[in-house]
């Protein structure tokens, strides 16, 4: 048999083996050879191409060259692993990425095109990146989110409508997408929405009872009391704990009011001066209805907790001003008692006044005995303050030097204050700096802070950073714990000149 | 500039130092004698200045710093001063002059001691023995080769359709095989055999192509010179940088249109694509470097460079033989549609058939996707883009549907795209 003339034969006679099908190796082989080339010199063409539409045209200019480069710097995923960055972690570096797109969103200017994949790609994971990539990235983002579902979250027109029929989301959606719609009623129909939630209220499962009762947080108001009333005779506790953590956030509800005649119950203002105590000495089960729970934490004696749960649930609107009641004396076994409730109160309520009265008191207590509950409820004081109180405490706090300042968290503090820091927190933290530095010991204190104010100090500081990383490493040269410092330094430098680039 | 730095924390410290005040003294020697040189002294942390000095034609340099980097963080920083327009002319010091006058003399010893080589091919006894020890390498290739012949008709007879179920031994040992036959061309290519036992077309068609090998070399004699010559590369007997100096050089203005890195065998190999603007010629400039080691090269993508190459044996690769000026950057890019670009290829297929992968420069091309196969498409008809490549985003953004110009590697799977020109700008993919 002789070798076949057509690839494909050829292809056919091969895979069986010239052995079975007859014929001669080598002369295959050869015959393969110049159908190989041929075919390859043929180069086979794709036919039926459909280009996208092109992109709109966009006049606004882009970005330097040297701003550009940086920009691929930050968006290649592997730079920072590499430790040749100037940050550490990829946290670090999307921080620096943020500052970097808000930079040229305020400059005017556009990332170059073959850059916005990867940012895209960025935003898809990091979800606060969303906002700051539209303005640098321009009607381009919307262009090419049209052709990848994953990146639909930048297009214009938003993410595509659910495959459901609109109308029909209700009856048959996943859970899901009926939170989804009913949040979107509660926008502007809530009364309609609390309508179609009532009609449905017993059919649903208690899972889906507390996810749909959650969407009710937008629009609350006091029509909405009576489902929530009846929600907090629900089996399930998940159900119950949706409606009173919206009680509680509802002006003027008998929920309220229930709790503050609790409150005056056992804290007497009759007495002038004297704040009078008398807890509570029973958790009844109207108590217990309305989320105050009947065992306390280890530690905690019951009455001084129950009495601790009603204040922390009363609205601070049913006390005198706050440095009024809390400058009057109370008796010592009840005085942290009462801080936390109301402390507690101010946190939950995010009432920015209580929590500006309480904190300076919470942190005496927490200096005093530094317990971790104590510590927790100061943070989240912190973040019922406004960021201009926030700056002021920050530099307060820091004044006290390092060791203080971590005790009450000032990490989080520092977190939480306006970015960059203003001028305040910014002398604040170079005088713990050099403080802390200037002792030897305890180097290790300043590296949550170097690291934090790396990104957050203005980048304008930059010099005077490595002026002081500079002046210690003279008189130092071999102390390691001088390496924080001379990072910040390196990131700040970094930063001013990114901004530069950027102007 | 800074892509000649070996590494991250180099380039930071040159773009530190470039704007520092260390510096004493900079200037750029606008000698008749000199070739274009930048030199500076710089404050470092020793009590005498460094030296540094930069011949921008190549671009060669030397610090008298002790950095083991290279260049150091001197040179760059001085690099970019001088890109930044900051380095006034002035006349050379004494001790550039006595760099370069070292540099000229290293360089005409060096042409002459190839030239009295080329002239009596090495000392006497040198050159027998030289003679035996070729005889008998080409011996043992022949063998080797034979061998791979039998084994390649062994494989057909024994049927393509069991090779799936065959383990990377049955592949490597015919390879080693090979090696110690002193034929490592022919050993690569029966190693990436085993990567094709999914594809029974493509190993068919690899399969012919070495025995194109085998059945060449034993009449290498009766072949074109230069067919002969492609063929005596391929199968992995060596070519010298001598011999491939001694070849008529190519002058033009060389773009650097890609820039690829890959991991074979254990080692970093770079493949540098160039395109005369002049010739249209293609070029590639291949350069290796192993575990740890960084590349020793200073092309530099969208950038140009007036210079003389020597091609090898294939018309492909190439050795930079001298460089007339600094290397700028590329201000225009010649492509050509998608047709005109086929048939190079195919002729340069019928000049070397075992060409893997060749440079082309498409114009007018849009990326599209034609039935799931992301493409260039050039109106209804489109190259195919390598689909290992995955979905080339980056190119689309670029273009953002709009005819652009693609240079990439061709290879038998598709187009790789490397960059992308968009009429101002090259843009690395």
């Amino acid at each position: 048999m002789s070798v076949p003339r057509s690839w494909p034969d050829l292809l056919g006679a091969a895979l069986v083996g010239t052995a079975r099908s007859g014929g001669n190796a080598e002369e295959l082989l050869d015959a393969a050879a110049v159908h190989a080339l041929r075919r390859r010199a043929g180069a086979p063409l794709v036919h039926g191409a459909q280009p996208p539409p092109p992109a709109p045209v966009d006049d606004v200019p882009t970005v330097g060259p040297a701003a550009a480069a940086r920009a691929g710097d930050l968006l290649a995923a592997d730079a920072v692993t590499r430790n040749a960055g100037p940050v550490r972690d990829t946290a670090g570096r999307l921080e620096l990425l943020a500052e970097w797109l808000a930079a040229a969103a305020a400059a005017g200017r556009r990332l170059p095109p073959e850059l916005v994949p990867a940012l895209l790609d960025a935003g898809r994971r990091h979800h606060p990146l969303r906002p700051l990539i539209g303005p640098v990235a321009g009607p381009l983002a919307g262009w090419l989110a049209a052709q990848r579902p994953e990146w639909a979250y930048a297009s214009p027109a938003g993410r595509p409508e659910p495959e459901v029929a609109e109308g029909r989301v209700w009856e048959l959606g996943s859970t899901g997408q009926r939170v989804a719609y009913l949040a979107r009623l509660r926008r502007h129909d809530p009364a309609g929405a609390r309508r179609l939630l009532e009609a449905a209220w017993d059919g649903e499962s208690p899972d889906d009872r507390a996810a749909l009762l959650g969407t009710f947080r937008i629009g609350l108001s006091l029509a909405d009391e009576p489902v929530l009333e009846r929600a907090l005779d629900d089996r399930r506790r998940q159900v119950r704990d949706v409606a009173l953590d919206l009680l509680g956030r509802l002006p003027g509800s008998g929920y309220g009011r229930r709790m503050a005649a609790r409150a005056a119950a056992c804290v007497d203002l009759a007495g002038g001066r004297r704040i009078g105590i008398r807890p509570p000495v029973e958790c009844d089960r109207a108590m217990r209805r309305d989320g105050v729970a009947p065992k306390p934490p280890a530690g905690v004696g019951e009455r001084a907790w129950w009495l601790e749960e009603i204040l922390a649930r009363t609205p601070l609107s049913s006390w005198p001003e706050p440095e009024a009641l809390l400058g009057r004396r109370v008796a010592d076994e009840w005085a942290g008692t009462l801080r936390r409730g109301l402390a507690r109160a101010a946190a939950a309520q995010r009432d920015a006044r209580w929590a500006a009265a309480l904190v300076d008191r919470l942190t005496a207590d927490v200096l005093a005995r530094g317990r971790p509950e104590d510590r927790m409820l100061l943070e989240a004081l912190y973040d019922a303050l406004p960021a201009q109180e926030l700056a002021a405490r920050a530099a307060g706090v820091l004044r006290r030097g390092l060791a203080d300042a971590n005790a009450v968290g000032v990490g989080h503090v520092l977190e939480l204050c306006p970015r960059p820091w203003p001028p305040a927190v910014a002398e604040a933290v170079f005088a713990a700096l050099a403080g802390q530095l200037g002792q030897r010991a305890a180097g290790w204190r300043v590296a949550g802070l170097c690291e934090l104010a790396a990104l957050r100090l203005p980048a304008d500081q930059a010099p005077r950073a490595a002026a002081l990383a500079g002046r210690l490493r003279t008189a130092r040269p071999d102390d390691p714990a001088l390496a924080p410092l001379e990072r910040l330094a390196m990131t700040l430098k970094y930063r001013q000149e990114m901004l530069e680039e950027l102007a | 500039m800074l892509s000649l730095a070996p590494d991250a924390s180099a380039q930071r410290a040159a773009r530190a130092l470039a704007a520092d005040k260390a510096w004493c003294e900079v200037g750029l020697s606008a000698d008749e004698q000199l070739p274009p040189t930048v030199w500076g002294l710089c404050q470092g942390s020793g009590r005498q200045p460094y030296q540094i000095c930069v011949d921008l034609t190549e671009p060669a340099y030397r610090c008298s710093c002790p950095s083991r980097k290279f260049p150091c963080k001197h040179t760059l920083a001085m690099l970019l001063r001088w890109a930044g327009g900051t380095v006034p002319e002035a006349p050379a010091p004494g001790w550039v002059r006595d760099w370069q006058a070292s540099r000229a003399e290293r360089a005409t010893r060096a042409v002459e001691r190839e030239k009295e080589q080329a002239r009596n091919g090495g000392e006497g006894t040198g050159r027998a023995a030289g003679e035996k020890a070729a005889t008998r390498r080409a011996a043992r290739v022949a063998a080797g080769l034979a061998e791979l012949d039998r084994w390649l008709a062994d494989q057909i007879r024994a049927g393509l359709a069991g090779a799936a179920k065959l383990g990377y031994d049955h592949w490597d040992a015919m390879a080693a095989r090979l090696v110690d036959a002193q034929a490592p061309g022919a050993a690569r290519l029966v190693r990436y055999l085993a990567g094709y036992v999914g594809d029974p077309e493509r190993l068919l068609a690899e399969l012919g192509l070495l025995r194109l090998l085998t059945a060449g070399f034993p009449r290498l004699e009766s072949l074109p010179p230069e067919l002969a010559a492609t063929l005596r590369l391929r199968v992995g007997l060596p070519v010298s940088a001598e011999e491939v100096r001694a070849t008529p050089p190519v002058r033009d203005r060389w773009q650097v249109l890609g820039v690829r890195d890959e991991l074979e065998d254990n080692l970093m190999v770079r493949r540098v694509w160039l395109r005369g603007a002049r010739t249209g010629r293609p070029a590639l400039v291949l350069s290796f470097a192993g575990p740890g080691q960084v590349f020793v090269t200073d092309l530099v993508l969208g950038t140009e460079l007036d210079a003389d190459l020597c091609f090898y044996p294939e018309h492909l690769r190439v050795i930079i033989a001298r460089r007339h000026a600094p290397a700028a950057p590329i201000t225009a890019v010649a492509a050509r549609p998608i047709a005109d670009a086929m048939r190079e290829y195919a002729e340069a297929l019928a000049a070397d058939p075992w060409v893997e992968r060749w440079p082309m420069v498409l114009g007018g091309v849009v990326p599209a996707k034609a039935g799931g196969r992301w493409c260039l498409a050039d109106g209804g008809d489109g190259v195919p883009l390598d689909p290992a490549v995955g979905a080339p985003w980056r190119l689309v953004a670029a273009a953002g549907g709009r005819p652009v110009t693609v240079a990439g590697e061709w290879t038998a799977t598709g187009l790789r795209p490397l960059s992308v020109w968009l009429g101002n700008r090259l843009v690395a993919l």
